[in-house]
């Protein structure tokens, strides 16, 4: 370790540092990758009420469109912004640098030009087929490589970290960081490199789509959320004795929750059932993280706080609705629907976003070396967000629900079904748009605040790739 | 507490062990699996599921690539599980054994459309509608059905006579007077693809049901 007992004090600016440059050019990809999927899924949303709107432009069918949304927000949005924030938790809670931190941003670099070029290959070329998979094998091992360095700079930070205190972000963040990595090459091997035929492909597909989800996502929102509610609150961690549980009981049963997806589908049944009876089980770890997670309130003075309020209720709500409707008597009538479609939004824009929003704000500001500027525009961006979270969500729950039901009725015809659920369609749309307005509140204020940080500068440039002082002079 | 190792280690036999649930097993299970060989009314020796023809996994490939599986599925499930078979999407459940020859098996996950694992038969013995694929809505008013126009070719009509295979189309989606449209080589190749949609073979452990088997004979 690179720093002695005596200068400790100064360590923590050292170790920001040290991820300055990386970890904002992280949140910052994440922040444009948001904006790209966002824009990407309102063009498909127009398309399912108007399917005339430019449908000569074959690059912007709909199947497309929705693929590249999806791949942009898990991928470009939801992955990148939860690294920037790993990398900073974990050198912060180890009390370390972060290594290699040039090399880190060379690497992310190398990671968005992926996958650009991936989402622009899958809009031209058309898609593998294989959702989550959908970058063609030509391009995605580059964003595999890249994943995997990125994590191991983040394993490396940990691993160099001051003491061998640690805390549960911290067990997430490594949890993560070495399942998705082999998850990601596994799925890739055996999906698009060396695929066999039949439904071997399809049960390999859901373990890696909930591998994504729930061993890739989940953590890294997970590890946000432990690390600054007790900072943030500046409370400890409410009942941390069942932290160890709630860490193992999620990394054991997790992985287990794949195939619930094929239920009645051409999957051997045991799968299926296996998968329910995990999915079930994992109220444990959930119930088990809520308790640990008191501290962040719906009407706190600070955003953080609410952001990461918003997170945990529609983390306990996803996990209870995907419990309950996971049953074979509810999947009759659920399978298919928009329902499922809102449940992974509940999940991708109710939980993990809010989350990384909050270590946003949180980590930011020290990194700059000032406040956010614009004071009213984090209270915009909140209520934006939840609110567009609100509606979309409920309107596909809800929709999807009588959706089901009508589907159910099979005197009900097919062109009746669709017809009333455009409504709920168009409600979606809304929703989906208010969110999407919001975030413009926080791309504004993180503008505002690049400007304020480069404006003393004598040599902007300079300043922004040095990474051993601070480039707010005077701070 | 020195939790590094512990994680890695536990993070990682976690995982092996999914992965031998999902990607080994399956793999070694379902390998077992071949086609089923029977004889058929005139004693010739079929073999389910058959290799698609070249135009229809030229077609697979198309309607892939276009995302159709967004909103259709390719999977039929059992009577206890859903109104599919009320439906008429198909005459029983599908099985493992109907994806064989699929590289990635499309099954999807949204119903924003219809099933189409069984949209061959649905046809019957009428030809695919190219129609549909051109424009949707002149087939089916207000459908969401995504028109995938760029399949077909816009031009004039040659020395007044208009081809054989040119759409009859209405309204806002004809073309101007003197041109018309008509298909190119990939809306044909989907069009095999989606006539090609039949899962309406007995198998011993899907059998159709007596009644549908009994109607036919
Ligand atoms: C936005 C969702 C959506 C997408 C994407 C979509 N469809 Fe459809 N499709 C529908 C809906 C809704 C219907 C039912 C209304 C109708 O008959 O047009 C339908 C009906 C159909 C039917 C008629 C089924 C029947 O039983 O009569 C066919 C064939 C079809 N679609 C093919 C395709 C193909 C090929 C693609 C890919 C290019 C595609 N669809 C993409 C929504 C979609």
């Amino acid at each position: 370790m690179s720093g002695s007992q005596s200068n400790l004090s100064d360590r923590p600016d050292a170790v920001d540092a040290s991820c300055r440059l990386p970890v904002l050019y992280l949140l910052a990809g994440g922040l444009a990758w948001l904006f790209a999927g966002l824009g990407l899924a309102l063009v498909a949303a127009v398309k399912l009420k108007w399917p005339g709107f430019l449908s000569q432009c074959e690059v912007l069918t709909y199947g497309r469109l929705e693929a590249a949304s999806r791949t942009a927000l898990v991928f470009g949005f939801a992955s990148q912004m939860g690294l920037g924030l790993a990398f900073w938790i974990l050198a912060r809670t180890g009390n370390t640098r972060l290594p290699v931190s040039g090399i880190a941003f060379v690497i992310a670099t190398v990671w968005n030009a992926g996958l650009t070029v991936g989402i622009g290959y899958l809009l031209l070329q058309g898609s593998s087929g294989v959702t989550w998979l959908e970058i063609p094998r030509q391009i995605s091992p580059v964003i595999l490589a890249a994943t995997g360095l990125l994590s191991l700079v983040g394993i490396a930070a940990f691993a160099a970290r001051d003491g061998s205190r640690s805390e549960p972000a911290q067990w997430h963040l490594l949890g993560a960081l070495i399942a998705f990595p082999l998850l990601y090459l596994t799925a890739q091997l055996a999906l698009l490199f060396f695929p066999v035929r039949g439904i071997a492909q399809s049960v390999t597909h859901g373990w890696f789509s909930q591998g994504l989800f729930l061993l890739w996502l989940a953590p890294l929102a997970l590890a946000v959320l432990y690390h600054f509610i007790p900072v943030v609150s500046e409370r400890p961690t409410a009942s941390a004795r069942f932290a160890p549980l709630a860490f193992w009981t999620w990394w054991i049963l997790a992985g287990w929750t794949g195939a619930a997806e094929w239920i009645g589908g051409p999957v051997p049944a045991w799968w299926v059932t296996v998968s329910i009876a995990a999915g079930v089980l994992l109220l444990i770890p959930i119930v088990l993280t809520l308790l640990n997670l008191q501290g962040a309130c719906l009407f706190s003075r600070s955003v953080v706080l609410r952001f990461a309020a918003v997170s945990i209720i529609s983390f306990a709500l996803w996990g209870v609705l995907t419990a309950v409707t996971s049953l074979r008597c509810a999947q009759s009538v659920l399978h298919f629907t928009q329902f499922g479609v809102g449940l992974k939004e509940l999940f991708l824009f109710g939980f993990v976003a809010p989350a990384l929003f909050a270590g946003v704000y949180s980590v930011v500001p020290r990194l700059a070396g000032r406040e956010f500027p614009c004071r009213i525009s984090p209270q915009a961006h909140w209520i934006f967000t939840t609110g567009g979270i609100a509606v979309m969500t409920l309107a596909f729950l809800v929709g999807g629900w009588i959706q089901g039901w009508q589907l159910a009725s099979p005197e009900i015809p097919f062109g009746v079904v669709s017809a009333r659920l455009h409504p709920w369609l168009l409600v979606h749309a809304f929703g989906l748009a208010l969110f999407g307005f919001g975030q413009m509140a926080l791309a504004a204020n993180a503008a505002w605040l690049l400007f304020e940080c480069v404006k003393p500068l004598k040599d902007p440039v300079i300043a922004l790739f040095s990474t051993t002082a601070s480039p707010v002079v005077g701070k | 507490m020195k939790y590094g190792p512990i994680i890695y280690l536990g993070v990682l036999t976690a995982l092996v062990a999914t992965w031998f649930g999902f990607v080994a097993v399956p793999r070694r299970q379902l390998a077992a699996l071949g086609p089923d060989v029977s004889t058929n009314a005139a004693g010739v020796v079929v073999s389910y599921p058959a290799a698609r023809s070249g135009e229809a996994a030229q077609g697979r490939d198309i309607y892939l690539s276009l995302g159709c599986s967004a909103c259709h599925t390719l999977q039929v499930r059992p009577e206890s599980g859903g109104s599919d078979i009320a439906r008429g999407w198909g005459k029983r459940r599908t099985v493992a054994r109907d994806y064989l020859q699929d590289a990635a098996p499309l099954l999807g996950s949204s119903r924003l459309g219809p099933d189409l694992a069984n949209f061959g038969e649905r046809l019957g013995t009428n030809a695919f509608p190219l129609v549909r694929l051109f424009a949707p809505r002149q087939v089916s008013p207000g459908s969401i059905c995504t028109p995938v126009p760029f399949l077909f070719e816009t031009r004039p009509i040659r020395r007044g006579v208009p081809s054989a295979d040119a759409l009859v189309l209405k309204g806002a989606a004809a073309p101007e007077s003197g041109n018309e449209v008509i298909p190119g080589r990939r809306a044909r190749q989907l069009a095999a693809f989606l006539a090609s949609l039949s899962t309406s073979v007995d198998l011993p452990e899907a059998p159709l049901p007596v009644a549908a088997e009994t109607a036919l004979k």
